[in-house]
């Protein structure tokens, strides 16, 4: 079995999307100041930590229904079952469409006939659009990206998916949401599928079927969490 | 037929956190009533929520790297993925008393019993019961067992990759007054792993499994808060 890490790197000054809260990281024990604190058996030693401040939507995340829909019964991230987090996938090729670009029922049909895959009940479904390789981490990262409509994302919702994930920092088209118009996120919370956004390195699934883990941390009341994002491909 | 099980803590405000680590803060950073205003009102989809989060990288349910105990080892974004989704077994030592060492009998009864046995490259999991007996009271931080140094050394020499337990440490809180932490020193020793504050291991002690507890890609990180699970085949 292969793992293969689809996770952008957390950092100082990473991008994060308008609005939400800023990465910082910071050392909070360091090696030269806890010296001396741990007694070994060849000398003493340290240890160090780091204190972290982020937003639960800042590097790559998942997306809990709470975050796009506070009606009654909408999920937090900590009441969604571990069960959807790690399921079948498929990963599909769009790195054609074009920069603010739309994905719709065309595209996805597309898509799944030149990799021959079909999409199945349950699964997570990757959109490779090439985004991330283009601008990481210029500012056309957080503006420019391609994305799905409503039917597009309608359609993905009818098979069953039920979690959609991207190379860019939302699955809306910023053609769409440059005027605050989000059609995918709307399907994804009358529908309550998740959302992942952030990814990468999705070019080295592409067009291929394998099972996605992307957990999140266990945060009481969380809209959303971190996550370190794998694909587990068969060998 | 795979099962799931959910081997982490929660995450909270004012939940426990090792002593002299940072406390854990979390707040509402965007709530749906504030975003409300910023949307068209002719969208149907017209606000979210975000939480902002301060905590330590070794605060909940965690990983260690092997930079937290040694300033050449790897920070946690450079340690093999593989290392963090392995085959485990998992040992019931819930009958070691709070103010005793997991010695290596413990381990070799506790794997007779579950007739298992360790091999190179597994994570290996001790159930010692305190999270399910002392959770939310003062003894949690400050009174468990932990590993001794003939046992911690012994599952050092078997190439295990991964050490994790339902208690703040590898290491029993006496450490904290003595400074003498075993496991932390076999694990700096042969660059292994530490996994801190798990749940539920009696929910899987006395079996093999795989065992997932991929860290965050934090750079240059000491560790990283996990969500850790068990995947059985059952």
């Amino acid at each position: 079995m292969k793992v293969i890490d689809l996770t952008q790197e957390i950092y100082n000054g990473m991008p994060v999307f308008p609005g939400h809260l800023r990465t910082v990281v910071f050392p909070f024990h360091t090696h030269e100041e806890t010296m001396g604190s741990v007694r070994g058996e060849k000398g003493d030693f340290s240890y160090t930590t780091f204190g972290l401040l982020l937003s639960d939507h800042g590097p790559t995340h998942v997306d809990s229904i709470w975050h796009i829909s506070n009606k009654p019964g909408s999920k937090k991230i900590d009441e969604i079952p571990v069960e959807n987090f790690l399921t079948g996938a498929v990963c599909l090729d769009f790195t054609n469409i074009k920069p603010k670009g739309i994905i719709s029922v065309k595209e996805l049909e597309s898509a799944l006939g030149k990799a021959k895959l079909d999409v199945r009940k349950g699964d997570t479904l990757l959109l490779y659009t090439g985004h991330y390789d283009r601008t990481y981490p210029k500012k056309e990262y957080l503006t420019e990206n391609p994305g799905l409509d409503h039917d597009g994302t309608v359609w993905l919702a009818e098979r069953g998916v039920i979690n959609i994930g991207i190379d860019a920092s939302t699955i809306d088209s910023c053609g769409n949401t440059a005027n605050k118009f989000f059609p995918a996120h709307q399907v994804c919370a009358e529908y309550a599928i998740m959302n992942t956004e952030n990814l990468c390195n999705l070019g080295r699934v592409s067009g291929k079927r394998f099972t996605y883990v992307g957990l999140p941390l266990k945060i009481r009341g969380g809209t959303g969490s971190p996550i370190r994002a794998v694909a587990l491909l068969d060998q | 037929m795979v099962k799931l099980v959910d081997l982490s803590q929660e995450i909270y405000q004012g939940m426990p956190v090792y002593p002299g680590h940072l406390k854990t803060v979390l707040w509402y950073h965007n709530t749906h009533e504030e975003t409300r205003a910023s949307f068209p009102d002719e969208y149907p989809f017209r606000s979210y929520a975000s939480m902002g989060m301060l905590m330590s990288d070794h605060g909940p349910t965690h990983v260690d790297s092997i930079f937290h105990i040694r300033p050449d080892g790897e920070t946690i974004d450079k340690l093999p993925l593989e290392m963090f989704y392995t085959e485990a077994v998992c040992l019931d030592v819930s009958h070691v008393p709070a103010d005793k060492f997991i010695t290596l009998k413990d381990i070799k009864d506790a794997l007779a019993k579950h007739k298992l046995t360790v091999k190179k490259g597994d994570t290996v999991l001790l159930y010692t019961g305190h999270y399910n007996k002392k959770y939310g009271t003062k003894d949690w931080l400050f009174n468990y067992t932990g590993l001794d140094m003939e046992a911690a050394k012994w599952l050092g020499d078997q190439g295990v990759v991964n050490i994790g337990e339902d208690a703040p440490s590898t290491d029993s809180s006496q450490a904290m007054k003595t400074r003498f932490y075993p496991g932390h020193i076999v694990c700096r020793e042969k660059r292994i792993l530490n996994t801190e504050n798990l749940a539920n291991l009696d929910k899987v002690a006395g079996k093999r499994f795989i065992y997932a507890g991929l860290p965050l890609k934090i750079k240059g990180g000491t560790g990283s808060p996990i969500r850790a699970i068990a995947i059985l085949n059952e």
